[in-house]
């Protein structure tokens, strides 16, 4: 809070001058996105504005303009596992081609390694992946440390182009991508036998 | 010109918000309890509460708000559980507080969550003033409060190991009632001789406030696995009647002892196990040989709610306690940690 404070000094701005709150829904820690979503939410509902969800593998493939190719985002989903989703460049705009997913990491190069085209990886500590990358072959180029990270500029600049696309919505409707289930729900379910 | 205070309320598995004009009236108290989520698992699942929290928390405040007839621009300020509690449940009330404190331009003030509870009180009796000792028991907690004015609190003693709702709960599940077990352990224990089984007591030392309920727990443990062993049958409304005697004696023993060594001759009665009849007919009778008048909050200010944090947050304003919008939940907050 005292940060969105600041940023509305910085830049000149107040909080009237707001047309739509943007804000990335997820994947990623359980506890950072409810903060994040809440905070923004609770915004939006105050000062009456539409709310534009952005998911947050594709803010972070849209700060990595790669020209017309490929882009892959990937998080970290613990036990080996990650968030997954591909991208394409077409005339400026960001194509969708593979919707958010959790797998192990081995498949999520694996299958990037039989893109046609060369693919760029971004997301925090892909640099962790360099052997994995290595292994798989195909034409697989780890992003660069300072393309990583996902930044509040490029939620804003897609929850714009969402915002216009009449993608936003009331404050109270928009919840997390949380992809992966609880734990507790899985277990449970393991236990007593059903299947989802 | 009156002061109206929004209260939210997260810390666990109850989604509230509440308008509340001078710290003493309510004009909503909005609660969207999760317990049938819970259920299945035998007991609240953290993850699962601060997924409920996030979906519910603008529609209750929604709703608070309607029911008030309040509009957010009238508000004076807000005031937010920030401990103890689940920290992922905490935190959706805390940044949901936050924000709305900073875009509606109103002070923010951070509750002790028991403090809440003890506060509750103070709506179901308008004249009730500081001081007096409260007893506050619940699934979480069980602490004697000595309540010296509106902002000094001294922790007279609390659990070591169970609280007494997780007694309850607990001896709820070995004779197979369903979750929450409280109110199911009383219903039972309302048909069986609490004289029928002496299970241990557990005063810790003579001039102690501290409690412990694990042995009491073990007790009913051990008496029903013997009896499996032996092949005896069990008359389950004894044992919930004589294992909630043994909890009760202990609580009213120790709270009346509070009250004389305080010298205030007011008791409060707060928290969810507040809600208990037995406890309640018990404590009053006890008060009444002693002179002590008692207290309690309405049964539904006793579970957790925003009301009893929209009252607690209007004294907190009065006394000058704001927080800032770096405020951060605190799991496992102290209590009187902060003004003493
Ligand atoms: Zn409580």
């Amino acid at each position: 809070m005292p940060q969105i404070d600041k940023l509305f000094a910085l830049c000149g701005a107040a909080p009237a001058d707001v047309t739509a709150v943007a804000a990335s829904i997820g994947p990623g820690s359980f506890t950072g996105l409810r903060i994040g979503l809440t905070t923004a939410k609770t915004l939006a509902y105050v000062w009456k504005k539409p709310i534009v969800g952005v998911p947050t593998l594709e803010a972070l493939a849209y700060g990595c303009p790669s020209g017309a190719g490929w882009v892959s985002a990937m998080l970290d989903a613990q036990k080996g596992r990650v968030y997954q989703a591909l991208y394409q460049w077409r005339d400026g705009v960001l194509v969708e081609t593979w919707p958010v997913r959790i797998v192990s990491a081995e498949q999520a190069f694996g299958e990037l390694a039989k893109l046609a085209e060369p693919v760029m990886v971004v997301g925090e500590s892909v640099q962790a992946y360099a052997g994995l990358a290595e292994s798989s072959g195909g034409q697989i180029i780890l992003a660069p440390e300072h393309a990583v990270m996902p930044r509040a500029a490029s939620v804003a600049f897609l929850g714009y182009e969402k915002w216009q696309a009449g993608l936003a919505v009331d404050s109270v409707e928009l919840n997390p991508l949380y992809v992966r289930r609880p734990e507790a729900e899985e277990l449970w379910e393991r236990r007593c036998g059903v299947t989802p | 010109m009156s002061i109206l205070v929004l209260g939210l309320e997260t810390s666990c598995d109850e989604t509230s918000a509440s308008v509340i004009v001078d710290g003493r009236k309510i004009l909503s108290n909005v609660i969207s309890s999760q317990i049938p989520v819970h259920q299945k698992y035998g007991g609240v699942v953290p993850e699962l509460a601060s997924r409920r929290h996030v979906e519910n928390v603008l529609p209750v405040i929604d709703h608070a708000l309607a029911e008030a007839g309040v509009t957010i621009a009238e508000l004076d300020a807000v005031g937010v559980t920030y401990g103890p509690g689940l920290v992922g449940a905490l935190l959706v009330g805390v940044a949901a507080a936050k924000a709305l404190a900073f875009a509606a331009k109103i002070p923010l003030v951070g509750v002790h969550h028991l403090e809440g509870h003890i506060f509750a009180a103070l709506l179901t009796h308008p004249k009730l003033e500081p001081p007096f000792v409260s007893l506050v028991v619940s699934g979480g907690h069980t602490s004697l409060v000595h309540v010296r004015d509106y902002s000094s609190f001294q922790l007279l003693g609390q659990t070591r190991d169970d609280a007494a709702g997780e007694a309850f709960d607990k001896v709820a599940r070995l004779l197979g009632l369903p979750y929450p077990g409280g109110p199911h352990v009383e219903a039972l224990a309302a048909t069986g001789n609490s004289q029928a089984i002496h299970f241990p007591r557990s005063f810790t030392s003579e001039d102690s406030f501290e409690f412990s309920f694990s042995g009491v727990k073990s007790a009913v443990i051990n008496y029903l696995h013997t009896a499996s062993q032996r092949k005896e049958a069990v008359n389950a409304a004894d044992v919930a009647a004589s294992f909630q005697f043994a909890v009760v004696d202990v609580l009213a023993q120790k709270a009346l002892r509070a009250v004389r060594q305080c010298g205030c001759l007011k008791l409060v009665l707060a928290g969810g196990v507040a809600a208990n009849g037995a406890l309640r007919r018990e404590l009053q009778q006890r008060c009444d040989t002693e002179n002590v008048r008692l207290y309690y909050p309405d049964i539904i200010l006793c579970t957790d709610n925003a009301a009893m944090i929209g009252c607690r947050a209007y004294y907190q304003m009065q006394a000058g306690d704001i927080a800032d919008l770096s405020l951060n939940a605190i799991p496992s907050l102290p209590l009187g940690g902060k003004l003493k």
